[in-house]
C-alpha cells in the first residue's frame, strides 16, 4: 500500500514538473533567435523583431527563381529573390530592382535600370549581367519550362535551337542597364520578364540547368538572394525562418525575422489566438468566424484572388458539347444568387476571365441573372425536348441525355456551385451527373474529351497582365467573333485605358455567349493579422507587398 | 525455432515481393502523375510535362519500372521525388517524427489497456468495469479528428495552456532540457489522442480474453486449492489469457510506422502518415512506394514477432504439442 501511494506521489511530481512549463501565453512565437522578445524603438513605439506567417503546407527548398514551382515554395522565393518590377495590389507594375524603366513607344524594347546598391546576400553586387544570366538560363536547350514565355524575347527561340550563343534580344548597356528586345509587342512581356526573380549568376553559371534541382548545397538555407530576407533556417514541414538582409537595396528591413509557419487550416484560430501566427489566411471561416477574429486584436484583409473560377466545356472532335446545351447553362445558372447564398457575397461575378482585383476587370458589366425560360427555350431550340414526361430533357435522337460535370475536390466554394448547379438544372430539365476528383485523376478525364461535357476550374494567370490572347485562352472564347475581335485587339493595345475598355466590351458579349470556357466567379480571400501591424500591403498579385516595411508594435 | 524462423522468413520474402508488385501496379493504375496539375497553367509547354515524365521514368513499361525500382531499393536508394529531392530522406525524418508519437501512445496505451482490461475483469459488472466498457464504447464512437480538434479548442484556444501544432517552438535556440520539455509540451496532445483511440480495443480484447478465461475449471481449481479470487486470476488466468493479448498487440505494432494520419494533419506533425498522404495526392510514386514497402515489412516481421512469442508465452506450442493459430 505505502509502494503504491509512493508510485502515484512521484507520477503527480513528474507530470507537474512537466506541467510547470504551461501555462499562460506559453506560445509567444514573436521571440528573437536569443528568446527574448526583440524590440526596437522608433520613437515611442517598441516593435517585435519577428513576424510569423501561416502557410498551409511546407516550403520544399527549391528557392530558385528560373525553376517552376509550387505556391509555397513562390511564397519564400518573393521575398529571397527581388525582381525588376513588382505588382502592386491591382496588378499594375511598378519599379523594385529596378529604379526605373521604359518601353518604346511600339512596344518592343524595354530597358531596365537597376538600383546602383543593389547586393546579393552574400556581399555580390546586383548587376545587368546577372539579369541577363537569368532569363539566359530560363532558355536552356535542355529544358522546355520557359518556352513559350522566352519566345517572346528576339533571339530566343534561336538559342535554344543552338544557332547563337547568347539571346539578341537581352543587351547589358553598362553594370546597371539591361535591355530587353521583343520579337514584337507582347502585353505579358512585361510582367513576365518583370515579374521573374533575378537569379545571381556568380551562384549558378556552372551549374547546367538540369541539375539545379540536383545542387542541394545552394538551395534551401544556402540560397542566394537580392531580396529583403534570406533563408536562415529551413526545417521541412515545419517551417522557414528568413532573417533580414543588411543591404536591401530599398533601405533598412522594417522586422528583423520573418517566419513562415505551417499550420492546419482547421486550427488558424487557435493559432492566431495564442500568438504561434501573427498574419494567415481565413478565407474559408465564415463571416461571423472572421467578425470574431475582428473583434480580437486582429484586422482582416479582403482582397480578390488572381483567378477566376469557371466551367470549361468539352471540345471534342465530334462537336463537343452542344451549343444548345452550354447557351441553356448560360442562361440558367444563377452565380450571383450562387454567391450570396454560399459565399456570404464574398466572390465577385466574373463576366470575362480576368481577376475582379486586376485593373482590367471591367466593374460596370453585370453578370446576367438566372433565365429559366430562356436557358428551356435554348434546348428547345437546339432539338432538347422532354418526350417521356420525366422531368429531363432527351437529345434530338430521342435518347436520355445526362451532362456529365466533372470538377476537383478541395475548393468547398467549387464543390458547393457544381452541387447548386445540378439543382438549378432540374428547373429547366437538364440532368446533370457530378464526378468530384481529385486533380490528378481529373487531369487524366480532361485528356479524353468525350468522357465529359465540362468540367469546373480556376484560371489563372501566369503573371499579372490579363491580356487572354497569349497561351490559347482567347480560342475557348470562340464562339462569340466579337468577343475574340476586342480580346485580339487589346493584345495589340499598348494603351492600358484602351485595353481596359476593350475588355469591357469583350465581356458584355462574353456574359451572354455560349462559349467554350465561361467565368463564373473570382472568389475574394481573407487574411487576418494583428492590428498592431504596420504597412500590411497583401494584394490580389502580391502577398507580400512592401514587405520590408511590415513591422509589428508590440 | 531456428529452423522455423528461417522457413517463415522464406515465405515472408515471397509474401513482400508479391506485396510490392501488387502494390506498384496499383499505383501505376492510378490515374495522374506528379505533373498532372502542371496541365492547368497554359504557360506551361507540354513539351515541358513530357520532359519532366521522361526524366522520372514515367514512360517506361511498368514492369520496367518496377524492375528498376527493386534494383534501387536493393542498393538502399529509394530515388527522387518529382522537384528533384532525395526520398529516402523525407521517409526517414518522417519516421522519426512518428515514432515521436506513436511510440509512446502505443507503450501507455498497451500498459492502460492491459492494467485497466485485467482490473476490470476481476470486477467484472462493478462500477469501475461499467464506467470502462462506457468510456470505450464512448471513444470508439467519436472519431479521431473531432476529438483532436477537441483537444485544440479546449487546451489550445480556451485555456492556452500546451501548444497545438509543430514538433517544437519556433524560438530556435532551446538547448538541453529546455529544449525536451519544450518538445513533451508539443507531444502531449498527439501523444493523448493516439493514446485515448488506441486503449479501447485492447482493452476490450484484455478483459473479454481474460473473462473466458476466468470461467476455467484450472482457475476454480486453483481457487479450491486455496488460492484467492485475485490470485489465482493473476497467476493462472492471465497466463492462458496472453495469446489472444499477443495476437493484438502484435496486429497494432504496425501502427508505429503508419503513423496517424488525422492526428498528424490536426497537430501538424510532419510523420510518414501525412508524408503518404500527400505523396499520394502529389502522386509522388517513389515516397508511396517506399512507405508501402516498409509497411509491408513491418507487418511481416509483426507476425513472425506475433509467432515467436507464442512460442515463449505457451510451451505446448514450443514443443509442436499444440496446433500453432
Amino acid at each position: 500500500m505505502k509502494r503504491k501511494i509512493a508510485a502515484v506521489i512521484c507520477m503527480l511530481a513528474m507530470t507537474g514538473s512537466m506541467l510547470a512549463g504551461c501555462g499562460g501565453n506559453s506560445t509567444d512565437e514573436s521571440k528573437g533567435t536569443d528568446g527574448v522578445i526583440g524590440t526596437e524603438t522608433a520613437g515611442e513605439t517598441t516593435y517585435k523583431d519577428t513576424i510569423v506567417y501561416s502557410l498551409d503546407a511546407t516550403p520544399t527548398g527549391n528557392f530558385v527563381p528560373v525553376l517552376s514551382e509550387s505556391d509555397y515554395n513562390t511564397s519564400v522565393m518573393d521575398v529571397v529573390h527581388a525582381s525588376l518590377l513588382i505588382p502592386d495590389a491591382e496588378g499594375n507594375l511598378e519599379d523594385y530592382l529596378a529604379e526605373s524603366h521604359e518601353v518604346s513607344e511600339d512596344g518592343t524594347v524595354i530597358t531596365f535600370h537597376l538600383h546602383d546598391n543593389a547586393y546579393f546576400s552574400d556581399g555580390e553586387k546586383v548587376t545587368a549581367d546577372d539579369v541577363a544570366f537569368t532569363f539566359t538560363y530560363m532558355s536552356d536547350p535542355t529544358d522546355e519550362r520557359w518556352t513559350d514565355q522566352t519566345t517572346m524575347i528576339k533571339g530566343a527561340d534561336e538559342y535554344r535551337e543552338g544557332k547563337a550563343d547568347s539571346i539578341e534580344g537581352v543587351k547589358v548597356i553598362d553594370e546597371n542597364t539591361i535591355e530587353f528586345t521583343l520579337t514584337k509587342y507582347f502585353p505579358k512581356a512585361l510582367s513576365f520578364i518583370g515579374e521573374t526573380g533575378i537569379a545571381p549568376e556568380h551562384i549558378w553559371k556552372d551549374v547546367p540547368y538540369a541539375e539545379i534541382e540536383n545542387t542541394r548545397e545552394l538551395l534551401g538555407e544556402n540560397t542566394v538572394g537580392c531580396g529583403p530576407y534570406h533563408v536562415i533556417e529551413l526545417v521541412e514541414d515545419q517551417y522557414v525562418k528568413l532573417e533580414a538582409s543588411d543591404n536591401f537595396f530599398l533601405g533598412d528591413v522594417a522586422t528583423k525575422y520573418f517566419i513562415f509557419r505551417v499550420t492546419n487550416a482547421d486550427s488558424i484560430t487557435t493559432e492566431l489566438k495564442t500568438g504561434n501566427v501573427d498574419i494567415a489566411a481565413v478565407t474559408n471561416l465564415l463571416q461571423a468566424e472572421l467578425d470574431q477574429i475582428d473583434n480580437e486584436g486582429f484586422d482582416i484583409k479582403y482582397f480578390p484572388y488572381d483567378l477566376v473560377q469557371a466551367i470549361v466545356f468539352s471540345a471534342s472532335e465530334d462537336g463537343g458539347t452542344p451549343e444548345a446545351v452550354k447557351q441553356a447553362i448560360r442562361y440558367g445558372m444563377d452565380v450571383k444568387g450562387f454567391i450570396e447564398n454560399y459565399m456570404e457575397g464574398r466572390a465577385d461575378p466574373a463576366p470575362i476571365l480576368i481577376s475582379s482585383g486586376s485593373w482590367a476587370f471591367p466593374k460596370d458589366v453585370e453578370y446576367p441573372d438566372a433565365d429559366i425560360d430562356a436557358a428551356k427555350k435554348a434546348l428547345e431550340d437546339g432539338g432538347y425536348k422532354d418526350v417521356n414526361d420525366d422531368g429531363f430533357v432527351e437529345d434530338p435522337d430521342g435518347n436520355p441525355y445526362t451532362f456529365r460535370l466533372v470538377y476537383p475536390t478541395g475548393l468547398t466554394c467549387r464543390e458547393q456551385f457544381a452541387v447548386v448547379l445540378q439543382e438549378e438544372a432540374k428547373e429547366f430539365g437538364l440532368n446533370i451527373e457530378l464526378t468530384g476528383t481529385d486533380f490528378p485523376s481529373l487531369m487524366k478525364i480532361m485528356k479524353d474529351p468525350a468522357a465529359y461535357e465540362a468540367y469546373l476550374m480556376g484560371n489563372g494567370v501566369d503573371s499579372v497582365d490579363p491580356d487572354l490572347y497569349a497561351f490559347g485562352y482567347i480560342d475557348s472564347f470562340a464562339e462569340s467573333q466579337e468577343a475574340y475581335d476586342l480580346i485580339a485587339e487589346a493584345a495589340e493595345e499598348l494603351d492600358q485605358d484602351k485595353r481596359c475598355e476593350l475588355y469591357k466590351e469583350a465581356a458584355e458579349y462574353l456574359v451572354t455567349a455560349p462559349t467554350t470556357r465561361m467565368s463564373l466567379f473570382c472568389q475574394e480571400k481573407a487574411y487576418a493579422y494583428r492590428d498592431t501591424i504596420e504597412n500590411y500591403g497583401a494584394g490580389s498579385f502580391n502577398n507580400f507587398y512592401h514587405i520590408h516595411e511590415w513591422k509589428m508594435a508590440e | 525455432m531456428r529452423r522455423y524462423i528461417c522457413k517463415r522468413l522464406g515465405v515472408y520474402a515471397a509474401i513482400f515481393v508479391g506485396v510490392t508488385i501488387l502494390i506498384f501496379g496499383m499505383m501505376m493504375a492510378m490515374p495522374g502523375d506528379p505533373f498532372s496539375g502542371l496541365m492547368l497553367d497554359p504557360s506551361i509547354p507540354p513539351e515541358y510535362i513530357e520532359q519532366q515524365q521522361e526524366k522520372l521514368g514515367l514512360n517506361d513499361p511498368v514492369p520496367i519500372q518496377y524492375i528498376k525500382w527493386v534494383s534501387r531499393i536493393l542498393r538502399g536508394d529509394m530515388g527522387f521525388t518529382s522537384d528533384g529531392r532525395p526520398a529516402a530522406p523525407q521517409v526517414w525524418a518522417a519516421m522519426k517524427n512518428t515514432f515521436l508519437i506513436t511510440i509512446p501512445s502505443f507503450l501507455f496505451s498497451t500498459l492502460i489497456a492491459v492494467l485497466f482490461g485485467i482490473y476490470s475483469a476481476i470486477h467484472v459488472n462493478r462500477f469501475f468495469d461499467k464506467a470502462v466498457t462506457l468510456l470505450t464504447f464512448l471513444e470508439v464512437s467519436i472519431p479521431t479528428f473531432f476529438l483532436a480538434l477537441t483537444c485544440v479548442k479546449f487546451f489550445g484556444y480556451d485555456l492556452q495552456l500546451l501548444p497545438v501544432s509543430g514538433l517544437h517552438s519556433l524560438t530556435g535556440n532551446l538547448t538541453g532540457w529546455a529544449y525536451i520539455q519544450d518538445s513533451i509540451l508539443h507531444m502531449i496532445l498527439p501523444v493523448s489522442i493516439l493514446t485515448l483511440t488506441q486503449t479501447s480495443s485492447m482493452l476490450r480484447y484484455t478483459r473479454s480474453s481474460l473473462l473466458e478465461v476466468i470461467g476455467q475449471d484450472y482457475v476454480r481449481t486453483a481457487r479450491a486449492k486455496g488460492l484467492t479470487r485475485k490470485q489465482a486470476i493473476l497467476r493462472h488466468g492471465v497466463k492462458n489469457a496472453l495469446l489472444p493479448m499477443i495476437t493484438i498487440f502484435c496486429m497494432r505494432l504496425p501502427v508505429i510506422v503508419s503513423g496517424a494520419l488525422f492526428t498528424e494533419t490536426v497537430f501538424v506533425w510532419p510523420g510518414i502518415g501525412m508524408l503518404n498522404y500527400n505523396s499520394i495526392m502529389g502522386r509522388e510514386y517513389s515516397i508511396i512506394i517506399a512507405i508501402a514497402a516498409m509497411q509491408a515489412i513491418i507487418i511481416l516481421m509483426t507476425n513472425l514477432l506475433a509467432d515467436i512469442l507464442y512460442m515463449v508465452a505457451d510451451p505446448r506450442i514450443r514443443l509442436g504439442g499444440v496446433k500453432q493459430s
